[in-house]
């Protein structure tokens, strides 16, 4: 090439992407080196990028939240409702609907980070809810709430304080305490003793449950009815039934207020029966007396087989006794045809306690008895008296255990216990003696459900119950079944042990308003294994009384103990710590505080154990509050010595700010105590989560960062692994690990495509789509991992703040650059490229149903993405449009020619701005000078023209385009054409190599031409077949103008030539440099040529 | 015997000119008698010379178309010129063995044809001694322009004698002063058919024919041992050495130079040039005519001053 001629090199702006890996002059083809706010939005041209609007505006005001927007969510419902929602530091903001507007305040006291919604539906309803998990609150909404409502119910502070009450009772006083009320046969000297007889010390008050200190406890035993004299009033007088007694008390329901000194007695019938006799007294004798209607209660309950016979019998010497049957006639009166039949025998070791029987006889008595089933209660079976002389028993006999004769039958229309007219006591002594014998104590008493007959005692929780979700809290603790040996209280038995005996609870109900019912539990009597549903009662009942039997509820629901609030996180370091003063909360329990020495992790709703493992007294309260610095309060029920240890081993409702909806369960991680626990809940009940439903994912130092349901799987990542969890029917779920070793660093890094998972990762962005993850942040590495780049890397320590979304094949990838500013990355997965923006997104999130990407941002607006060719924001709360600023920057381009200078003299721009001005500049050798060239502004489609440098040019190896401008409508760039002429290639060193000029043949060369600018003198050395000794030496003088000199070479014969140049400084050896050369065989001359061919 | 002051190699050297044959013309920078190591014992090192007897490391100022196994001429035209033969090129040194004492500042030349010496080499410097020698003794050949006069001594009864191994052609033969006339045997015979019997006398006549190659005879000889002179044309050595002059005058050499460019151009091969071949026989053939010339008009000068 003699000389170098100028040449239009064009660039169309095709568009591969923003690359910051390359060298700046590196870059492939149709990539830049910035694309600040441009995109492709027509291929291959670049456009402006698209603007966005603000959502929380109402006209021109601009409704911003107080703090940066960390969260988006929202809730589409039934019947095209929809909701968004947006979390701007501690709050959770809401607006119905998808119109412009502000938000409303909907939750505070959030964490102020991030948090997670997950759209689902609760138990029992198809309703969708918004469950949004953060890290101090878990919520959720349906849309409705004015308030949102707790993700879960907390179950009850306080256990259940149950009461047993009174029976229904039929009394059948008038027997046993009026002698001419019956007729007697046998019966010597029937007299009437008051057995009680004292009086009330206090006031009692009516209505309620009174414990009673009476004048004296003789003769008062819990079971036992007593009157009530109406002398001193104000109520009249009324017959009361025992409940329970201590050694000065006695607890009894009144029906009236009682003044204090009214009476309280009871009166027992004696007489006494003669050896070997047959003694009868039958009731009534005749008018006034008569036979009260055993058929129904006054609470209009029929008696039932379950309802008891109270009868308390005196025998003075038992030995003597052979029976006492007692007979209830529903037929003629006769006591021959139709009645009901029981009988009472002394008890089987009686004679051996007498003494007129041996041990023996007594053994083989008693073995007998036992083989012939006669010790069974039963109709055909007797019961037995006590032992000893002179005392009391007090029977009760259920009328399913009186045998029936004739036609009686507690089911047929005429011979029940409802038509009986008459009752009689046969008492039949032996040939050993006589008799004397009492009776009191004799009612019909029952009529409710609760039966303790077996001896087995009842016990209830409770718990909360959401009617509308059917979410259900955990039951209160169980009702304490410790007699305490620690305490100087007298504790009676602690389960109820009624006798067909309403059973009155005692709740606290919930301060959760979404608590629509409370439910009853009870377990006891015939169904002790577990607690079943009694009723279902309002919420805010502060008590209830049970009267279901056993048989009413054996097919109720089982409570549940699976209901925890999300999430019981066991403690890393567990509460282990002492009482410092005792507790004695009394015998029903009561809300205490409980002194500790150190109340580090003791937290409301918590599960204290209070007591030793050996110590009986051991229970478990719930903490419900907190009064540091080392008092909480709860609910206690045993007494309690200072020292005792207070233990606990989880947290209850700790929040979690991670959730997803899989395999019909809610998942949620991001237990601060257990970083790598994945918690889930029952299947179908996303507020179910039961203390061990959890499982381990990798090491606690490698916490959870994200879960992810994709392709019909369930991912979870945490810092550094991947993890597919499988579902296992009734069993815990198991953790498989993937090959991926690059986990999410970015909790909210994440977004999944129908593909794959892009993410954030320690290293930059990879995608995951369950097998080994792949990198795709190649191309723009030194964003994430250093380099040299006009993009603004990321800070390396805010990673985790990365947020992603993706709309219409883009990734949206917002990070924290260096600096603190947030910067955009979008990746778009047809086109496989990434362009950058500016848009300050502190979240991103995609309306899935609506196609519309939202973005927030730190000045508390909520921003829809990709609308219009401007910004919308705000100025001191006023709408403003906010131009968009954009900054292209090609890729040093050095026009095929790396080591040649170019003179860059003409640029030629076919672009549509719109009508506004861009500034033009070019930036040479790595941006070591930056030109300005003048100023981009056409209205339509059209070429402008610029001149570099007046025409002059300018040299240089390599040269970049820089547009930038700021816009609000958008600008097209269609193609660059910059002139430019290449320049010889500058160097310090020349060197020909060995050349033979087209022949191996022998070669003469006579002078050579160099071309040259040089800034120093050059050292030529000519070298021949190759030797490493300069055949030729000379110097040629510096000029940096171009020059061309003739140089005479030495006869040398040569078939390899070659020419070393050499100087001190850069020099440039223009192609027309030519050497003449000759072979030395005959008819051959002289040939010219290039120096560099 | 040199008649001129060239040497065989100036020769040579105005012929690698012609041929862009680079030649070897540098100094003697320091000699040093070879031997194991530097220094120690010895001028040039430990114990004998590697390369044997007389071998001397020569420091030169270039190395330039030196190359083991050329010929160089040490000292050219010095009172201790002699051709020795390279055994070893060094960085800046060769080796060989020399029989002659020399000293830094001494020139060294030598027309060594380097050019594609190993392993393609266009001439030898064997192939171009041969050159110069035949053309010198070709020139000669067709003009003898150097004489020479040696006795030659017979034993009892020996006629003929073999011719001097340089002559090109036997000019005049004396005995005991007077020269003998050149006789034909068949003369012989005409005259005097037993003259090959004839009693023992002084031989008068000579003749050549029919004797064998390079011999020639007396008609009668003594009984006794005898001597004659022969005069006649000499010819130069036929393989000249680097160092030999020539016989003929520097002036003919020119001749010489041509006579065997005629030939290295006819030489088959890469520079092979019929027409400058052509052109150097030319040059030869005019000198020959010149030589010639000079030659009648030198005998004739002869002639005529007797």
């Amino acid at each position: 090439m003699a000389d170098s001629y100028y040449k239009t090199f064009p660039a169309r702006f095709v568009s591969k992407g923003v690359m910051a890996r390359n060298a700046d002059d590196t870059v492939p083809d149709g990539m830049y080196l910035d694309m600040a706010n441009v995109e492709e939005l027509t291929e291959n041209t670049l456009t402006s990028r698209l603007g966005s609007i603000i959502i929380n505006r109402t006209g021109n005001t601009v409704n911003a939240f107080n703090a940066p927007v960390h969260s988006l969510g929202r809730l589409v419902g039934l019947n095209g409702d929809s909701w968004r929602y947006a979390g701007a530091g501690p709050v959770v903001y809401r607006r119905t609907g998808d119109t412009q507007g502000a938000y409303t305040s909907f939750a505070t006291g959030m964490s102020g980070g991030q948090w997670s919604e997950a759209v689902y539906r609760p138990t029992q309803s198809s309703y969708p809810y918004a469950f949004i998990a953060d890290a101090a609150r878990m919520l959720k909404d349906n849309g409705s709430f004015t308030a949102p409502q707790q993700w879960g119910i907390f179950q009850p502070f306080h256990p259940v304080q149950a009461q047993v009450l009174p029976p229904e009772v039929i009394s059948l006083e008038d027997c046993t305490a009026n002698v001419p009320a019956n007729t007697y046969v046998n019966f010597t000297s029937p007299d009437n003793t008051q057995t009680v007889n004292t009086t009330l010390t206090a006031k009692v008050l009516g209505g309620l449950v009174n414990v009673v200190t009476p004048a004296s406890m003789t003769g008062i035993i819990a079971g036992q009815i007593i009157t009530v004299g109406s002398g001193l009033g104000p109520g009249p007088g009324e017959t009361i039934y025992v409940l329970s007694t201590t050694v000065t008390t006695f607890t009894a329901y009144f029906q009236y207020t009682h003044n204090a000194g009214s009476s309280l007695f009871y009166s027992s019938l004696e007489g006494g029966v003669a050896t070997s006799t047959t003694a009868t007294i039958t009731f009534p004798a005749g008018p006034p007396s008569v036979m009260p209607n055993l058929g129904i209660f006054a609470n209009n309950t029929k008696t039932q087989p379950e309802d008891y016979i109270y009868l308390a019998v005196l025998v003075d010497n038992p030995n003597n006794l052979q029976q006492i049957n007692l007979l209830f006639d529903c037929g003629d009166g006769s006591f021959t045809q139709d009645y009901f039949i029981k009988t009472f025998q002394p008890a089987l070791d009686q004679a051996l306690i007498s003494g007129t029987e041996t041990a023996q006889q007594a053994a083989v008595n008693q073995v007998w008895a036992t083989a012939l089933g006669i010790t069974e209660p039963g109709p055909s079976n007797p019961s037995y008296l006590n032992t000893g002389n002179n005392t009391y028993t007090y029977l009760t006999t259920q009328l399913s255990a009186f045998a029936s004769v004739g036609n009686a039958d507690p089911n047929s229309a005429n011979f029940n216990w409802g038509n009986v007219n008459s009752l009689q006591i046969q008492i039949i002594t032996n040939t050993n003696g006589p008799v004397n014998i009492s009776f009191t104590n004799f009612f019909l008493g029952g009529g409710y459900g609760p039966n303790s007959f077996g001896g087995v005692g009842y016990d209830w929780v409770y718990t909360y119950y959401n009617a509308v979700t059917g979410a259900e809290s955990n039951p209160s603790i169980p009702m304490s079944s410790v007699i305490p040996t620690t305490s100087t209280t007298f504790y009676p038995a602690r389960y109820p042990l009624p006798l067909r005996q309403p059973v009155q609870l005692t709740i606290v109900p919930s301060t959760d308003p979404q608590v629509t019912n409370i439910r009853i539990y009870r377990r006891g009597g015939t169904l002790s294994d577990n607690y079943l549903q009694v009723d279902e009662i309002a919420p805010g009942s502060t008590s209830y009384i049970d009267i279901s039997a056993d048989a009413d509820i054996e097919s109720s629901d089982i409570v549940s103990f699976v209901n925890d609030v999300p999430v019981t996180s066991t403690l890393p370091v567990p509460v282990n710590t002492t009482m410092t003063t005792a507790l004695n909360p009394g015998d029903n329990g009561g809300p205490v505080a409980v002194v500790v020495e150190d109340l580090t992790n003791i937290s409301v709703h918590q599960q204290v154990t209070l007591g030793g493992i050996s110590d009986p007294n051991q229970e478990i309260v719930i903490v419900q509050s907190l009064d540091p610095p080392n008092s909480f309060g709860a609910f206690a029920q045993n007494p309690h010595l200072a020292g005792d240890p207070v233990t606990a081993e989880a947290v209850y409702g700790q929040p979690c700010n991670l959730c997803a909806v899989a395999y019909n369960a809610m998942w949620l991680a991001g237990d601060p105590n257990n970083p790598h626990y994945l918690y889930y809940s029952t299947n179908f009940s996303p507020e179910a989560f039961g203390s061990p439903n959890f499982v381990e994912v990798g090491i606690p130092s490698d916490p959870i960062t994200a879960i992810i349901p994709f392709q019909g799987s369930l991912y979870v990542a945490t810092r550094d692994h991947w993890y597919v969890i499988a579902p296992q029917t009734g069993q815990a779920p198991t953790v498989y690990p993937t090959s991926a070793v690059h986990g999410i660093v970015a909790p909210f890094g994440w977004v999944a495509t129908e593909t794959e998972i892009w993410h954030q990762a320690v290293d930059g962005i990879r995608t995951f789509a369950g097998g080994s993850s792949v990198y795709r942040s190649q191309e723009i590495e030194f964003v994430f991992q250093g380099g040299t780049t006009p993009l603004v890397q990321a800070d390396p320590n805010s990673l985790d703040q990365t947020v992603m979304s993706y709309w219409n094949n883009i990734v949206f990838i917002s990070y924290v650059g260096v600096g603190g500013s947030r910067q955009r990355l979008m990746y778009h997965t047809v086109y496989k490229r990434f362009r950058n923006d500016t848009i300050p997104a502190t979240s991103l999130f995609l309306e899935e149903d609506t196609n519309v990407l939202l973005y927030g941002d730190a000045n508390g607006l909520v921003h829809q993405d990709r609308v219009g060719s401007y910004d919308e924001e705000s100025n001191v709360g006023v709408l403003t449009n906010q131009p968009i600023a954009m900054n292209l920057l090609t890729a040093y381009m050095d026009q095929g020619g790396p080591k040649n200078q170019k003179n860059y003299a003409e640029l030629t721009l076919d672009a549509d701005t719109a009508g506004q001005a861009m500034q033009v500049s070019l930036l040479f050798n790595d941006g070591q000078t930056t030109l300005p060239i003048g100023t981009l502004q056409t209205t339509g489609r059209q070429k402008q023209n610029f001149n570099v440098n007046a025409g002059l040019g300018f040299q240089a190896y390599r040269v970049a385009l820089q547009i930038v401008g700021s816009v609000s409508q958008r600008v097209t760039l269609y193609q660059a054409d910059i002139r430019g002429v290449v320049l010889a290639e500058t160097r310090l060193g020349f060197d020909t190599y060995w050349l033979q000029y087209g022949t191996t043949e022998s070669k003469i060369a006579k002078q050579f031409y160099l071309s040259y600018n040089a800034s120093q003198s050059l050292t030529v050395n000519v070298y021949y077949d190759g030797s490493s000794v300069p055949g030729f030496s000379t110097t040629m003088l510096a000029s940096p103008e171009r020059v061309s000199t003739w140089v005479r070479l030495p006869a040398v014969k040569f078939r390899l030539f070659r020419m070393v140049i050499t100087s001190t400084a850069d020099f440039q050896v223009w192609m027309d440099s030519k050497v003449e050369v000759k072979p030395v065989c005959a008819t051959k001359g002289y040939e010219v040529m290039q120096l560099m061919p | 015997m040199a008649t001129g002051y060239k040497i065989v190699n100036d020769i040579l050297t105005e012929i690698s000119y012609h041929l862009v044959e680079p030649v070897v013309n540098t100094t003697i920078t320091s000699i040093v008698a070879e031997g194991y190591g530097d220094g120690g014992y010895g001028d040039g090192g430990y114990g004998d010379a590697p390369d044997g007897a007389g071998s001397y490391v020569v420091y030169v100022g270039s190395l330039a178309s030196m190359y083991t196994g050329a010929l160089l001429v040490v000292n050219p035209h010095g009172a201790n010129q002699e051709v020795v033969t390279i055994i070893e090129v060094g960085d800046n040194y060769f080796t060989a063995i020399f029989a002659n004492a020399h000293v830094a500042g001494e020139p060294i030349a030598g027309a060594t044809f380097p050019v594609g010496e190993s392993p393609d080499p266009f001439y030898t410097q064997s192939e171009m001694l041969n050159y110069v020698s035949n053309a010198q003794n070709d020139y000669l050949v067709r003009v003898p322009l150097i004489y020479n006069v040696v006795d030659q001594a017979f034993t009892s009864g020996q006629r003929t004698q073999a011719m001097p191994a340089d002559t090109i052609q036997v000019e005049r033969i004396a005995f005991g002063g007077a020269a003998l006339y050149e006789q034909g045997q068949t003369s012989l015979d005409l005259l005097n058919y037993t003259w090959a019997q004839q009693a023992a006398g002084n031989p008068t006549l000579w003749f050549e024919d029919r004797t064998g190659y390079m011999t020639y005879g007396l008609n009668q000889i003594p009984l006794n041992a005898f001597s004659v002179e022969v005069l006649y044309a000499q010819r130069g050595a036929a393989a000249l050495g680097l160092g030999d002059s020539f016989l003929l005058p520097d002036v003919f050499l020119t001749y010489v130079k041509y006579g065997a460019l005629a030939e290295v151009f006819s030489k088959d091969g890469e520079q092979r040039d019929p027409e400058r071949a052509r052109y150097c026989a030319d040059r030869f053939e005019t000198g020959v005519k010149i030589g010639q010339q000079f030659y009648k008009n030198a005998m004739a000068q002869e002639v005529v001053n007797g």
